[in-house]
């Protein structure tokens, strides 16, 4: 409570006759606790407001319309003109009041004053100021860096907002680790290179033909991209699905293949081969805008080994089937070749040629860039905070990389981070060099092999976890700081994964932060002010701050006179007509088949068959497959009463082949192995999994005691898949560092 | 256990208007103690109230659990107290007693619920709210026995809220406080908090036997007796 | 007047559940009792290498017939003049008729409230010119509401595991499965 509030308060108290009524002797108990407790009637009937915000639960940020009666939030629904949301939202999206009112939530900054730490050990948490909080975490910061070197902190956390990234850069530390092994990396790196752009929207309203190898964005409950997909359908495009489990992807498809896990790049190598044999490429849009005509023949050479018939035995998929599908995408344009972070990228170790593959058939198809294919988003023009306000040079970034990545020269310069060797690099390449870790919105849960991974995590002396809900983590926290939801946010989104022109959608807060909760980009000022001054202060000396940040974003970039404004306005768009690019982002201006640099590097130029890390065994006959249900995002929402309800836990799906072979019925409880570890839980019979495979729904087996709801409740695919270190990586030239978040065996009994 | 009714409760009694029979001032006093001991982690200010709070002395054994717990807030450190405070109410890791009504109540709670609202609608008849701008959920205990508090005070100044006294007594008091006050009691560490958690059970279960004068004739059926664990 | 119903196509049902949370939040329903006014059903026919799957999206039907009305003897459920059938919770003793005699399993017993808890069609909603909080986040239009008689030229009124229309004449068409 500010010093003005409780000034008002008082005021009110003593001109309204609250706390005088009855009081003799004890009037300072009761105005103590009635100006803590009581304000004046502010309404003599519930008001409704509606407010503009956008989604935070994935990176598609759909537009929402929030609807807040008597100062609670009551309801979420789509905003109507989003690129995105499309007046739509998911289920997860529409359980935002789940994530605000969840009795669980950190509310208040602590800090631990039992300085021993472990298991059965009381921490002896004490809530404590804001400015207690700040002081002690900047102060251990700096003095850390000053004892250990930049290099020993550790941030667990994503590249945002910009604010927070110039934290990260005045620390100076190489340790600032995401998700992004586990994710999009593959993409980043292989499309970075062979289209001068990371990341593309999907036209898939304008397709003809969807050629989806492990994509599965409908059965995520993915709004932008499943009614997207829906409506190309409706007018006319067909959708063809590879997967191992018959998904809702598979429910809607036109054609559905039960692919043996691991196996679509043979598939999609089959299929370009087709397609160059038979000449059904769009040879206009090759000769003018790709590097084919300079290395046709090279790549001839390497595809002609590549046959239909070579990539059936791989892959199950009859030959016949896939050479008929390669002419009809060839020629059913415009089509598009989708992928998604998790559809293959990070699953296997031979992501990265997968990726590749998968950008040589859009290329192939003419598409790119063009209505109803990949292309380049067309976003408005937010300037950085770093552009508004140039900071001092950063310090440089040296040392040690606690994850390996400066070994790799695709990976380091992509700057994020890996989940997969961190534990190898944690215990094993660089023992006790990191001093000082800050967690913000990552637990264990969705690293390779959770349990290695806390232990070298556990490692760590001194950690500060930044969050909205007592993860796991917090057992090896030092200080606690409570984060706002995406709920109680202020942002300017843009429209990123359809941006067909430029838009951008406001995030503001429906609610005030619960309780003492504040957004990361003012904890990164606050401690910014604190450890590095004279990165957060204007040229004029006066501190930064996050509504003037925000002011000036909106105004340079054409939004609006200020924030506030644009949060009546609530969304902008620039409705320009979509002009297709004729030249490239990439060195050369064309887009790249053949990556002249991969080759340079020692890796290869085009995607070479390359089998997945581990195939089935007499000790291990089973492939692990893992899936993420559509009302649950990873490991983030399972503590949602809405979406608790309907997905508590997780079950393992188990082919009635597989289950009469093991003699069990639905329900009875099995144990699965892998090299990693194992897990028990019980088994679902469908017939929606292939016999030879095993699936268990990620993002389930929460250990902390404090998520009522999800705690205890599910089990951890993690457990299963194997970490892996910088030298794997290296060893099989794998471009893009795949986590391998799917690539295990296993073996599957009865209990 | 049976718990007592609402209506033979020793405290509702005394929210009475004096010329009924009742208390007033004094069950004001009880329940604003209450109220400022569990409504946010203790305070220099806060114990300072606290130790206060019991001068002039209550009658019967209401008062002499308020007595022990203003001489516990005179001897407690500070520290101690809020680590304690934090450990039964707020802990990362699991908090002991969670301190809202729905969460005792409920299966799947959520803060700001069905509960919350029927706190605000009772505030609401009273003409006050709840401060709003620190989020918190009407259905804490401490805004509850608060509000209780204010009633009983409305009621010894000459207005008399007794009857609305009663029905949020009966709506919100004893479906879920006396279990939480034995668990405070049971779970404890420090006199202060053992000591608001009997004040808390003998407040609302202490019950009132009629035509029996003197307070030392009353029963109560909490069971717990001091502990010699902090008797000094 | 119109008289209203949904359509489901299955043909786009993802399984995204969004109409569940959509019907929980607008209707502020709880989550801790089991209620699920409407509900996504994953089907999986066949065995092998034929196997179907499809999901559909089922909540009350707001029967021509209801045979819930005709069972309650309190007069909580009534027919509004659009077919929306409405329950009145202050009318209902929770005696449960209507659920045993419902063929969809859309009159849900509370059993902490000890009343019926059921599907209003949204019609708060609807009288505002508003689709039903379900259909309107659907987002493939997989779940549409509209009047019966243009709904009725797009779907069929049975499905495998549909109980037979002909008792209750249910105002739901389906899309069939195409592919």
């Amino acid at each position: 409570m500010s010093k003005k509030n409780r000034f008002t308060r008082r005021s009110f108290l003593k001109t309204s006759g609250v706390a005088t009524a009855g009081v003799m002797a004890s009037s300072s108990l009761l105005e103590t606790l009635f100006s803590q407790a009581f304000g004046p009637l502010y309404a003599a009937e519930a008001s409704v407001s509606r407010l503009i915000t956008a989604c935070g639960i994935c990176d598609s940020i759909c537009g929402i319309q929030g609807t807040v009666k008597d100062g609670v939030l009551k309801f979420v629904e789509g905003l109507p003109g989003d690129l995105h949301g499309g007046g739509k939202l998911c289920a997860k999206g529409k359980s935002a009041s789940g994530f605000v009112y969840d009795p669980d939530r950190l509310k208040y900054p602590m800090k631990r004053t039992n300085p021993e730490k472990g298991l059965g050990k009381d921490p002896g948490w004490v809530r404590i100021t804001w400015t207690e909080a700040l002081d002690l975490v900047a102060a251990k910061l700096l003095a850390t860096i000053d004892e250990h070197g930049r290099d020993s902190i550790l941030l667990l956390s994503r590249p945002k907002p910009d604010i927070w990234m110039r934290f990260v850069n005045a620390i100076g530390t190489p340790n600032r680790c995401d998700h992004m092994d586990t994710c999009y990396q593959v993409q980043k790196i292989i499309q970075g290179k062979m289209f001068g752009q990371r990341m593309f929207g999907h036209d898939l309203a304008q397709t003809r033909y969807v050629l989806s190898f492990g994509w599965d964005m409908p059965a995520k409950g993915k709004n932008v991209y499943a009614r997207t997909c829906a409506e190309g359908m409706k007018a006319g495009a067909k959708l063809v699905f590879f997967s191992p489990f018959r998904s809702a992807t598979a429910s809607i498809a036109h054609e559905y293949h039960t692919i043996r896990p691991g196996s679509d790049l043979a598939v999609a190598n089959a299929m370009i081969n087709v397609i160059l044999q038979e000449e059904l490429y769009d040879a206009q849009f090759l000769e003018a805008y790709t590097n084919f005509p300079e290395y046709k023949d090279a790549i001839l050479a390497h595809f002609a080994q590549y046959t239909p018939e070579w990539a059936a035995e791989l892959s199950d998929v009859p030959a016949s089937d896939i050479a008929r599908i390669a002419r009809e995408f060839a020629t059913t344009r415009p089509g598009i070749v989708p992928s998604h972070k998790k559809s293959l990228g990070a699953n296997y170790a031979n992501g990265s040629p997968m990726q590749h593959a998968i950008a040589i058939l859009n290329i192939l198809n003419g598409s790119v860039d063009r209505p109803g294919g990949l292309f380049y988003q067309r976003l408005p023009n937010i300037p950085s905070v770093d552009a508004i306000y140039p900071p001092p040079a950063y310090p440089a970034k040296e040392g040690t990389y606690i994850d390996g990545k400066d070994r790799h020269p695709f990976i380091k310069s992509a700057g994020q981070g890996m989940w997969s060797t961190l534990a190898d690099g944690l215990t094993r390449v660089h023992p006790g060099r990191i001093r000082m870790a800050i967690y913000n919105m990552y637990t264990h849960m969705s690293m390779p092999n959770c349990k290695e991974a806390a232990a070298a995590l556990a490692t760590i002396p001194f950690s500060v976890v930044i969050d909205t809900l007592p993860n796991e983590v917090i057992e090896l926290a030092d200080v606690v700081l409570p984060l706002a939801t995406w709920v109680e946010g202020s942002d300017i989104t843009q429209r990123e994964y359809n941006g067909r022109y430029p838009q951008a959608v406001v995030r503001q807060p429906l609610v005030p932060a619960q309780y003492e909760a504040k957004g990361l980009g003012n904890i990164a000022i606050e401690l910014g002010k604190r450890a590095f001054p004279d990165y957060f202060k204007k040229a004029d000396g006066s501190w930064l701050s996050m509504g003037e940040i925000l002011d000036e974003k909106v105004k340079r970039a054409g939004i609006a006179s200020s924030f506030s404004e644009f949060k009546q306005m609530g969304i902008w768009s620039d409705p320009q007509p979509f002009v297709p690019k004729t030249t490239f982002p990439t060195s050369s201006g064309k887009l790249q088949l053949y990556v002249k640099d991969f080759a340079d590097k020692g890796f290869d130029p085009l995607p070479f068959w390359t089998p997945k890390r581990e195939e089935p065994s007499a000790e291990y006959p089973l492939y692990l497959v893992t899936t993420i249900p559509s009302v649950h995002r990873r490991n983030s929402t399972q503590n949602n009463r809405f979406l608790h309800e309907l997905m508590p836990t997780n079950t393992a799906t188990v082919h009635p082949d597989l289950a009469e072979q093991l003699g069990i019925e639905a329900g009875d409880m099995v144990r699965v192995r892998s090299r990693a570890g194992e897990i028990a839980l019980p088994a679902m019979i469908s017939p929606t999994i292939r016999p030879d495979c095993i699936l268990v729904p990620h993002g389930f087996g929460h250990q902390s005691k404090l998520l009522t709801l999800a705690y205890g409740k599910g089990v951890r695919d993690g457990d299963l898949v194997p970490s892996q270190t910088m030298d794997d990586i290296l060893a099989r030239r794998d471009v893009g560092g795949s986590a391998c978040i799917m690539d295990a065996v296993v073996n599957v009994e009865a209990i | 256990m049976n718990e007592p009714l609402a209506s033979d409760t020793e405290l509702v009694r005394w929210a009475r208007p004096a010329d009924a029979g009742g208390f007033p001032e004094e069950a004001s006093r009880v329940l604003a103690m209450l109220g400022l001991a569990l409504l946010s982690d203790p305070t220099e200010e806060s114990l300072a109230a606290l130790r206060e709070a019991a001068t002039p002395p209550v009658r019967g054994p209401l008062g002499v659990a308020m007595a022990d717990l203003a001489r516990a807030a005179g001897s407690t450190d500070l520290l101690a107290a809020r680590v304690e405070y934090t450990r039964l109410f707020h802990h990362p890791q699991g908090a002991i007693c969670p301190p809202w009504e729905c969460v005792a109540r409920d299966r799947a709670p959520h803060l700001m619920g069905p509960r919350h609202h029927d706190v605000v609608a009772f505030f609401r008849r009273a003409g006050v709210e709840p401060l709003r701008g620190e989020s918190e959920s009407a259905d804490h205990i401490g805004l509850e026995l608060a509000f209780l508090s204010l009633l009983a005070s409305r009621i010894a100044a000459g207005d008399d809220r007794s009857a609305l006294f009663a029905e949020f007594w009966s709506s919100h008091v004893t479906s879920w406080m006396p279990a939480i006050a034995r668990r405070i009691i049971e779970e404890s560490r420090i006199e202060l908090h053992f000591a608001t958690g009997r004040l808390l059970l003998e407040a609302v279960t202490l019950q009132f036997q009629p035509g029996v004068h003197g307070y030392g004739a009353l029963s109560t059926s909490a069971q717990v007796g001091r502990s010699d664990r902090w008797n000094r | 007047m119109p008289r209203y119903g949904f359509l489901v196509d299955l043909n786009y049902c993802i399984s995204c559940k969004a109409c569940e949370i959509a019907c929980k939040t607008w209707n502020e329903l709880p989550t801790d009792r089991g209620i699920h006014r409407r509900r996504v059903v994953d089907e999986v026919f066949g065995s092998g290498q034929s196997v179907t799957t499809y999901s559909v999206s089922l909540a009350c039907n707001h029967c021509e017939r209801p045979a819930c009305v005709a069972a309650c003897p309190n007069g909580a459920l009534s027919v509004r003049p659009d077919g929306l059938v409405v329950h009145d919770k202050t009318k209902c003793a929770g005696c449960r008729f209507c659920e045993s005699v419902c063929p969809y399993g859309a009159p849900q017993y509370d059993a902490v409230e000890k009343v019926i808890s059921k599907c209003s069609g949204c019609f708060d909603r609807v009288d505002q010119g508003l689709q039903p909080a379900c259909a309107d986040t659907c987002p493939t239009g997989a779940l549409r509401f509209g009047p019966l008689s243009e709904i009725e030229r797009e779907g069929v009124r049975e499905i495998p595991r549909f109980s037979n229309p002909n008792r209750t004449w249910p105002a739901v068409r389906f899309v069939s499965r195409e592919r």
